[in-house]
Formats: structure tokens, sequence, C-alpha cells
């Protein structure tokens, strides 16, 4: 079930450095979406600039059928779509794509966040805090400031933190504190990250060296954002896959095995 | 007949507005988003002999008021499409446009004979335009005497309604349109997408995968709308317009210059929902016109 409809802005809140956070009373998307999938946003009707939709991840359903996004503004289109104000209403396609695996009940779940990668992270924490698992969270960002919700992370699980400059927490990648955290907890793990392509390559090694399962969540520029255009296509190791249909969410080894 | 209503050769159209080929790929994934037979047809993803990969990521990049793409005409081949996706467009009621892309006039052939006993489809669309593949494709369309053997050796197999779809990226669309129309062409589809380019200045290197790719979007409409104008001047046969088309008043400024049946592309992306939006208004166009049908003001445009 994928909506395509107009729906009002009934959220808005401007957290550290000028991310956004967007809810939208979309009951029809919060029926059916789950972590990991998105939905592609209109950015404007009026304008025929910028022209194609932004696909922008789910951020959290809340009990009351809200469905948030988390944006950071890194172009014209997300610019626009984070000025949009409360009582505002834009056009959404979704949800769309391939959620995350929900893991088995006797394994501990590994969340890893880089930057506003930690957007569908936060709705798979949640999912996953509701289900009665005990996920831990490795979350990194430039600065200190780029960190967000951190008070109501560190309430729901345990967290290890990491910034490039060391303005908090540990100095380097979330990457780096893996090998050094993980060990401390015992059991079986399965891992979900979701950041920046050098997070993801550095994660690698450490996955396939453990033969740890490791879901990501993958981005490239989109079209149509449903499967018909073959736009958004990602090299794997079985081919050409399209990241708005076959994933966003693959499994770590399919893309980086042979980096 | 409704006052949309249009006719091609022996096919009747409901409405004006196709569904181009490259968009909604064999029509499946779109039916959750738009009632697809309440347009007057869909042109599916240009099918090739064998299965082609596509071209190396990225293969989209937004560019002002439109988008560049080198998709390189990824599809299952012939064969898949045969068992596995011609089951949904038979479903369908309404018009079916297959296109089809050759890396050799061979291919064409191959393909035009293969699908000819398929009775679900009246049209097929003949791309030699497509200028994201090394091979064939726009090729053929550049070159006057290619277009010729490629048009008529497809015409000696098919008795299907043959439509060419020409780009837009020759010195003189009127001289191949000519040509496509002597060698057997019931109708012309154009434009396909402007031959373009987008440089990363951070990193030096070409934001496409590909290095090159079309551009398509808002941006192209009036050079869409000025290759119309000019291959309505030059053939007899009807036009099938195209190039940007983002509303109903972009469909009735393709119609004046030329095109009989338009076709929806990347605006599609941008909101599914634009045919059937345009509908309507369409309708109400026609009446406050004072017009019996929207075919009335095909290349009607007024040059004083």
């Amino acid at each position: 079930m994928i909506a395509n409809l107009k729906y009002r802005i009934i959220k808005k809140v401007v957290h550290n450095s000028g991310v956004v956070e967007l809810g939208f009373d979309a009951p029809e998307i919060a029926d059916y979406g789950l972590p990991g999938q998105f939905v592609n946003i209109q950015v404007s009707e009026k304008l025929p600039h910028p022209f194609l939709r932004r696909p922008i991840s789910i951020h959290d359903i809340t009990v009351n059928g809200e469905v948030c996004f988390l944006i950071k503004k890194v172009g014209t289109g997300t610019k626009m779509i984070c000025d949009s104000e409360i009582g505002d209403e834009l056009s959404l396609i979704g949800p769309s794509g391939k959620p995350f695996t929900m893991p088995n009940a006797n394994c501990t779940p590994v969340l890893i966040a880089g930057g506003i990668g930690i957007a569908p992270i936060y709705f798979l924490l949640n999912r996953l805090l509701n289900e009665g698992f005990e996920p831990l969270l490795f979350y990194g960002a430039g600065t200190s400031s780029e960190i967000l919700k951190k008070k109501e992370l560190i309430s729901s699980c345990k967290v290890y933190f990491a910034t490039d400059d060391g303005s908090f927490a540990k100095q380097g990648m979330v990457s780096e504190l893996l090998p050094q955290h993980i060990f401390e907890n015992s059991g079986e793990f399965c891992f979900y990250a979701c950041g920046p392509q050098p997070m993801f390559k550095s994660l690698a090694p450490f996955m396939k060296s453990h033969n740890f399962p490791c879901e990501i969540s993958a981005e490239e520029n989109m079209a149509c954002g449903i499967g018909a255009c073959y736009g958004c296509s990602l090299k794997t190791k079985d081919g050409y896959k399209r990241v708005c249909k076959d994933g966003p969410i693959f499994e770590l080894s399919d893309i980086f095995e042979e980096q | 007949m409704s006052i949309l209503e249009t006719k091609l050769g022996p096919v009747i159209f409901r409405n004006p507005i196709l569904l181009a080929s490259g968009i909604v790929g064999f029509g499946e994934e779109y039916r959750e988003l738009i009632d697809l037979e309440r347009v007057g047809g869909i042109v599916t993803k240009s099918i090739s002999l064998l299965p082609r990969p596509g071209n190396k990521p990225p293969r989209i990049v937004e560019t002002p008021c439109g988008m560049l793409n080198s998709i390189g005409l990824e599809n299952p081949g012939l064969e898949r499409f045969l068992t596995e996706k011609k089951q949904f467009l038979e479903t369908l009621k309404t018009n079916v446009v297959i296109s089809i892309a050759g890396s050799s006039i061979e291919d064409y052939v191959e393909i035009t004979r293969a699908i000819e006993p398929l009775d679900f489809f009246s049209v097929l669309e003949i791309n030699i335009s497509c200028p994201n593949v090394r091979e064939g494709g726009i090729l053929f369309g550049k070159d006057p005497h290619l277009t010729e053997s490629v048009v008529s050796r497809i015409r000696a197999v098919s008795g299907k309604e043959l439509w060419v779809k020409l780009t837009p990226n020759v010195t003189d669309i009127g001289l191949i349109a000519r040509v496509a129309e002597e060698a057997g062409a019931d109708a012309l589809a154009l434009v396909n997408t402007f031959e373009g380019m987008a440089i990363d200045i951070n990193t030096g290197k070409p934001k496409l995968g590909n290095v090159i790719g079309g551009l398509s979007g808002p941006a192209i409409k009036p050079l869409a709308i000025k290759k119309i104008w000019d291959v309505y001047q030059a053939v007899n046969i009807p036009i099938v317009g195209m190039g940007g088309i983002c509303c109903w008043q972009d469909i009735v400024e393709f119609m004046l210059a030329g095109a009989q049946l338009v076709q929806i592309g990347s605006a599609l992306f941008a909101n599914p929902k634009l045919p059937i939006i345009a509908i309507p208004k369409l309708e109400e166009f026609v009446v406050g016109k004072g017009l019996n049908s929207l075919n009335e003001i095909v290349g009607k445009v007024i040059i004083d």
C-alpha cells in the first residue's frame, strides 16, 4: 500500500545545526510505514525547480499517527522542505522500499548511526524497544552540536558516542568504537547502520571478519521512487539493484565486499 | 464521442495524453499511484533483444528545471518481457505502445517479428534516439540513411502502427522526419532527451557515471516545441509531442505547435497525478473555446 496524497504538517522542530523535524498528519503512511522505509516528498507544487521529489526516510511514527522526518538541509530541495511551516501541505508518496528486517528474538540488535543517518535508526530503535529488545546504539557525528536527541537516546538505551573533532565523547569514527565495546556484551549480534559512505566502508572489514550480518540504508539520486525508472540503481555483488524498490535496505557485504 | 478523443490511423485514444517510454516501466509499479486506464495510452520501457544491465551509477542528476538521466536502457530483454512483463499489459484497458531499441537493424527486426503476433498492443514505437547507449540507439536517429533502413525494414515485417521516436540532437530534424515518413512511419514521436552533461566542481568529475546523459523536464519545453513546429511543417503524418510537459496548458501549447497526441515523461516523477488532473482541464478548455474537439487546435498556432 503506497499513499500518494497531500498531507498537512502538524509539527515542526528546529534541532541543532539547522536540522528540521517535520511531523505530518498522514494516517495512511502511519498505518503501513516500517523502519527503513522512505517517503518521496514533493518539494513544491508551483515551481519547476527543484523538479524532483526528495526521498526522505521515516524518522518516527507516533502512536497517534504522526509521521515524522528528520531533514538536513543539503541543497535547495531539502532547504525548501525544511522551510515549510505548520499548516502547510506537501504531497507525499510512500511508504516505499524494503524495511529493515527485524532480528531474531535471541539477538542483540546493534544500531550504528553516522550524522543524519540517525533519522531511520531512531525509528528502528523505538520499534525494537517496543518489541522488548535491548538494542545498543553507536552514534557518531562531525561535532558535538550535530548530535541530535542526545538525552532521549541516553535514557532509552546504551549509547556509545563519537565525534570527528572530539568535541563530545570519543574522537574518531563511530566504527572505531565497535571492536572495543561490542565484546563487552555477549551473545548473538545483528547490526543495522545508516550513515555516510566512509562509515559503511570502514564497517565492512569488521563485519566481514566476524561474519556479522549488517543491514544498511543506502542512498542514491532518485526519480520515480517506486521501481519503474531504474534511475537509482546501485552496484551490488548481484548486479545493479534499485535503491527505491530492492532497497534502500541492503546487506552491507552485498555492496561493499569488493571495495 | 468525447471531446478529447482522437484517432491516429485505426487506433482510438480516449484522450491525447500518453505516458512516455522509460517513465512507467511496464506499468505495474505505477498502478498504485495512478489509474492507468484513464490515460490515452502508456508507452513501455524500450525492449532490447537481450537484457541490458544499464549504465554505471549515478544515473540521475537534477539540473535547473529538469534532470539528466543516463539509465542506459536497463531492461529485461525480449524473452523476459514475453514471459514476465506482458501479462500485466494484456489486462490494461488502454492503448499499449511497445517501445523497442536495438544495437543493429537485425535486432530491431527480430524484436518486431517476435512481438508482431501479440494483439494487446496496437502501436510500435521505434526508439532510434536514446543518447545513453554506445552502439545503436541514437546513431540510427542521427543518420538519415540508417533511419531509412531501420524504419523500412521494420515496416516490411509489421502491420502495427509505427511511430518513430526522433532525437532532437540533429541539425535538421525536418530531414530525418521526412526520411522516416517516406520509409513508412505512421507517426513521429518527438522529442527524446537533449544530450547533456554536468560536472561536480568539487571532485572535478562528471556527475553522471556515464559522463553524458539526456536532459528532460520543463527546461527543454521551448526547445521541444520548436522541434515539433519544424517537423509539423516538414511532414504530413501525425506528431506525438513531448519534452517537458508539466501541466494542461503545456499540452495545449504542444498541440498548437502540431502535436496530435502528447506524452508525459519526467513530470510524472514529480506528480504522478498530473495526467488525471489535466483531463478535466482540457475538457473545460475545449468548451470554453467553443470547439467541438481538442483535435481542432492541432498545428493551429497563429502566425501573423
